[in-house]
């Protein structure tokens, strides 16, 4: 497994706070790992949880996600694209 | 009612405004340049899976659908087993996303020729409610059907309205969507943002990117993060919630922030929409004009856009033929983001995967905001996580349970059966921390 950044695990914890996600915790997810979609590995959130991740991360960061673009697409591919979206937005304001 | 023929656009004038794109109007004329277009592109298919995103170039591309006779197929998912499922209904269909619609759009300029009239009985669509474990059923819309239904829904909510923005925070491939921001433009002379908004600050900057008078079109749980995360709205003239149960609270909320009126909707996939009330004000659901309720063990609806009685599946107390309460929906149905399954397909659906020897699916004792379901499930060399997995391609990943739970086996009874009260003991006692079953 993949090390988690500081934020990354700040993220991860936000993700299983947010989704009451019981079958898996916070060190547990993988950096680089899917957070939707099929495949095995994946982490099989969906629209209802990009909503709820959205609103979550708002609240901490002050960071408003988008969705339903390619860009969108891969800010929420993994807990490290999300992780680094989060950065370069707080960079930037 | 309706004549043998109707025009494609109603009350055609080519320089109003027929879509929004990056805050210019899309004036008519050249909305049917782009349609002629791809009408041409689509001659001698029979069916198109209109599967674009940009809710224009979807508009586009199912116009161009009714114009060249090809059936629009609306799947609701993009589960692989679903569209393969429908495919093998459709060998003709041509699969056309925005890149495809994009490629081949018109010469920017409007023609001179009046829109093409449409045959009353023409089918030209087909509404496929949620792809599940077995075939996606398909409701099939024919041109009359459509018009009729979007001129009951202009009524209900714009009797006086000449001119309408629409923002839409949901899929046109869904009957509500296609409805309020397709329809509406087509046989409504309103004009929809092709934007397709989702997070709360994304449906903020499309309507404030719209003139007024403004609608937002848009579902119970986008509408509460709206609220959550206290998003400032430019002025809407009308918001309107549809897809599952609004909570008065949020409907109260929302009038009082955002200074304008709440109304929800009342559909189904095979009805489209036939009711409405404003949540903060009345209890009650009004039918549309010219539709009734029959009152019987099991109500059924019928008049309006409905070519023949359709069967409600929900429980209705009637207060006169045109007004009604809703008691309760069916136990076994869910409805997840506007998607609909049984909790029955959706067992069988998790029966279906290989290593699973045992399963049942069931609403939760105390219900989520987001109404999923939740299971257990007898697996002995699965891991929850590949269950989840492998359920999320064969259903639409909303219906996904959560938490999935592994057991060693269901408390069934000597005749095979489960008891609910029986099921969530052993659901409760398996999530006590002490004797989790990891996956």
């Amino acid at each position: 497994m993949n090390e988690q950044s500081d934020l990354e695990r700040d993220v991860a914890q936000l993700l299983v706070t947010s989704l009451d996600l019981e079958d898996v915790t916070a060190a547990e997810i993988e950096p680089t790992a899917p957070l939707f979609g099929p495949e095995a590995d994946s982490l099989g959130l969906d629209s209802i949880d990009a909503l709820e991740i959205a609103l979550a991360v708002n609240q901490a960061y002050g960071i408003e996600l988008r969705a339903d673009d390619e860009a969108n697409s891969r800010i929420f591919a993994t807990l490290r694209s999300l992780s680094a979206h989060i950065e370069r937005e707080r960079a930037a304001a | 009612m309706v004549d043998s023929s109707t025009p494609l656009i109603a009350d055609y004038h080519p320089g109003r405004p027929f879509a929004w794109r990056d805050g210019e109007p899309v004036p008519a004329g050249v909305a049917l340049a782009d349609i002629k277009a791809v009408a041409a592109a689509l001659s001698g298919r029979k069916a198109l899976f209109n599967l674009c995103d940009d809710r224009y170039l979807f508009t586009v591309a199912f116009a161009a659908g009714c114009w060249a006779n090809a059936l629009n197929l609306l799947p609701q998912t993009r589960q692989p087993v679903a569209l393969t499922r429908i495919r093998e209904r459709y060998p003709d269909a041509v699969a056309i996303d925005d890149a495809w619609v994009a490629a081949r759009l018109g010469a920017r300029s409007p023609i001179a020729d009046p829109p093409p009239r449409i045959a009353a009985q023409q089918a030209v669509a087909v509404v496929f409610t949620s792809g599940s474990t077995g075939e996606p059923d398909p409701q099939l819309k024919r041109w009359r059907d459509l018009a009729i239904g979007s001129n009951l829904l202009r009524q209900r909510f714009f009797p006086e309205d000449r001119a309408m923005n629409i923002v839409a925070s949901v899929p046109p491939q869904h009957m509500y969507g296609l409805e309020n921001s397709v329809l509406l433009a087509l046989h409504g002379g309103f004009a929809a943002a092709s934007a397709r908004p989702f997070m709360p600050w994304q449906i903020a900057d499309a309507l404030a990117g719209l003139p007024a008078p403004r609608t937002l079109f848009t579902t119970p749980i986008q509408l509460k993060a709206c609220l959550d995360a206290a998003v400032d709205l430019p002025r809407v003239t009308r918001i309107i919630s549809a897809t599952a149960p609004l909570a008065i609270e949020h409907a109260q909320s929302a009038e009082r922030r955002w200074q304008t009126e709440v109304y929800e909707i009342y559909g189904s996939s095979e009805t489209g929409s036939i009711a409405s009330r404003r949540p903060a004000a009345e209890t009650s659901w009004q039918l549309y004009d010219g539709l009734c309720v029959d009152p019987a063990a099991q109500p059924v609806v019928r008049g309006g856009q409905l070519p023949e009685p359709v069967a409600l599946e929900d429980a209705l107390e009637l207060i006169d033929a045109t007004r009604f309460r809703l008691i309760g929906r069916s136990a076994d149905l869910l409805k997840v983001a506007g998607k609909r399954i049984s909790l029955a397909e959706l067992t069988a659906a998790l029966l279906a995967i290989d290593g699973v020897d045992d399963a049942v699916v069931f609403n939760p004792p105390e219900a989520s905001a987001s109404g999923r379901p939740t299971a257990l499930v007898v697996a002995p060399g699965c891991s929850t996580r590949a269950l989840g997995a492998e359920l999320a391609r064969r259903v639409d990943p909303v219906f996904v349970p959560r938490p999935l739970v592994k057991v060693e086996q269901l408390p069934r009874n000597e005749m095979g059966k489960l008891a609910r009260a029986d099921v969530i003991d052993v659901w409760r006692a398996a999530r006590s921390p002490r004797s989790m079953v990891r996956g």
